[in-house]
């Protein structure tokens, strides 16, 4: 298995907010999930970034909404995670999950 | 109490820039995106906040999507910026050669006229901002244009999965050349993909986002295109006034024949 299979740190925040966000996931919903669940502040730019570079990979698709009066006429572009997405979530999930096993990080390294 | 939206337009500057850098694949979202929190954050916290976190974003966005050009064609963004670097040297070192000459002509009438000769030094900032403006304006536009292609929001039935448009079936996109091919496949053309397979697009409705930008892009392909666009839609086109009913033509179709209706040509084909 390559490295490539696994997603990074923020790539990985963002296939988790797709997952939560599912059928409303865009640029706006996205970034506010990841600023209210992780506390950080994340751009626009950051976003679509790491969105493109997912959606080059295979791991999210995208579509056009409607083009609303609030956002000036312009369409939402919505993202969905695929197949290869998800899998590639848990992947990554699991192999941080065996990384942190039997760690007691709060105890031992605070 | 729910608040209500403020429709305040963003700071235009900003704005500005950040059409500067995004490409077309992201020109409808990004913007949308910052509008649409620009104005939530308006009505919630107030303008002068709003403006600061518009300013904020538009920051970070132009690095990130700066970074995304250097990533997507690494070695034509540093060749842009490098030339970039050369035309400012060269375009900053002209005002300065004009006003020696002039300076050396005229010394006669500069020495009793001082107050003049400041202000034409004041000028010389203006001029050297002025070129500085217009070389980042130049750089930033080819780097967009490097990381322009084949993108899902061109119409319904030819979609683009980060390598392929879907529909029109153009395998190895990336390219101009790869981007026209898409679009002029689902004008009754067919596209031979990387398998040798021929694929012919059951849809007949103009691909208009790739049109406009092959319009600005491909100067070989504008008379075919001109062609194309007025089979499709029964007018007579011309190419210098097909970008907007064209940019037009992506929300829908209905609108797309509206606009091109109310636009009459001023070239005629012949």
């Amino acid at each position: 298995m390559s490295g490539r299979d696994y997603l990074g740190e923020f790539e990985h925040i963002i296939m988790l907010a797709l997952l939560r966000l599912d059928d409303r996931a865009y640029g706006v919903t996205v970034r506010r999930e990841i600023e209210f669940r992780t506390k950080r502040e994340v751009s626009i730019g950051a976003v679509y970034a790491t969105l493109d570079r997912l959606e080059t990979k295979g791991y999210v698709k995208s579509r056009l909404g409607e083009p609303s009066p609030e956002r000036g006429g312009r369409s939402k572009r919505f993202f969905q995670v695929t197949a290869k997405g998800v899998t590639a979530v848990s992947r990554t999930h699991r192999a941080v999950r065996s990384m942190t096993e039997g760690l007691d990080l709060v105890r031992s390294y605070a | 109490m729910m608040s209500q939206e403020v429709s305040l337009p963003p700071p235009p500057i900003a704005t500005w820039l950040i059409g500067l850098f995004t490409s077309d694949n992201e020109a409808e979202a990004i913007p949308g995106d910052l509008l649409e929190e620009f104005s939530h954050l308006a009505s919630k916290s107030g303008v002068a906040i709003a403006r600061r976190w518009y300013w904020r974003q538009t920051g970070k966005t132009i690095t990130h999507l700066a970074g995304g050009a250097f990533r997507s064609a690494p070695w034509f963004t540093a060749a842009l910026v490098v030339g970039g670097f050369l035309l400012h040297g060269f375009l900053n070192a002209l005002p300065d050669k004009v006003l020696s000459e002039v300076t050396d002509r005229y010394l006669a009438f500069w020495s009793s006229h001082f107050q003049a000769y400041m202000w034409v030094l004041n000028g010389m900032m203006i001029a050297h901002l002025m070129a500085s403006l217009l070389v980042g304006s130049m750089v930033a536009l080819a780097a967009k244009g490097s990381r322009d292609g084949c993108h899902p929001d061109a119409g319904a039935g030819l979609l683009w999965d980060g390598r392929r448009c879907i529909g029109g079936r153009c395998i190895g996109m990336g390219s101009h050349a790869s981007a026209y091919e898409c679009c002029l496949a689902p004008m009754g053309g067919s596209v031979r993909d990387r398998d040798g397979r021929t694929h012919r697009p059951n849809t007949s409705s103009a691909r208009a986002g790739f049109l406009a930008k092959t319009a600005r892009t491909d100067r070989r392909l504008k008379n075919q295109l001109r062609k194309l666009v007025a089979r499709a839609r029964g007018h007579c086109v011309a190419i210098g006034r097909i970008r907007k009913p064209l940019a037009a033509l992506t929300k829908t179709s209905g609108a797309a024949s509206a606009t091109l209706r109310s636009r009459r040509c001023a070239v005629p084909l012949r």
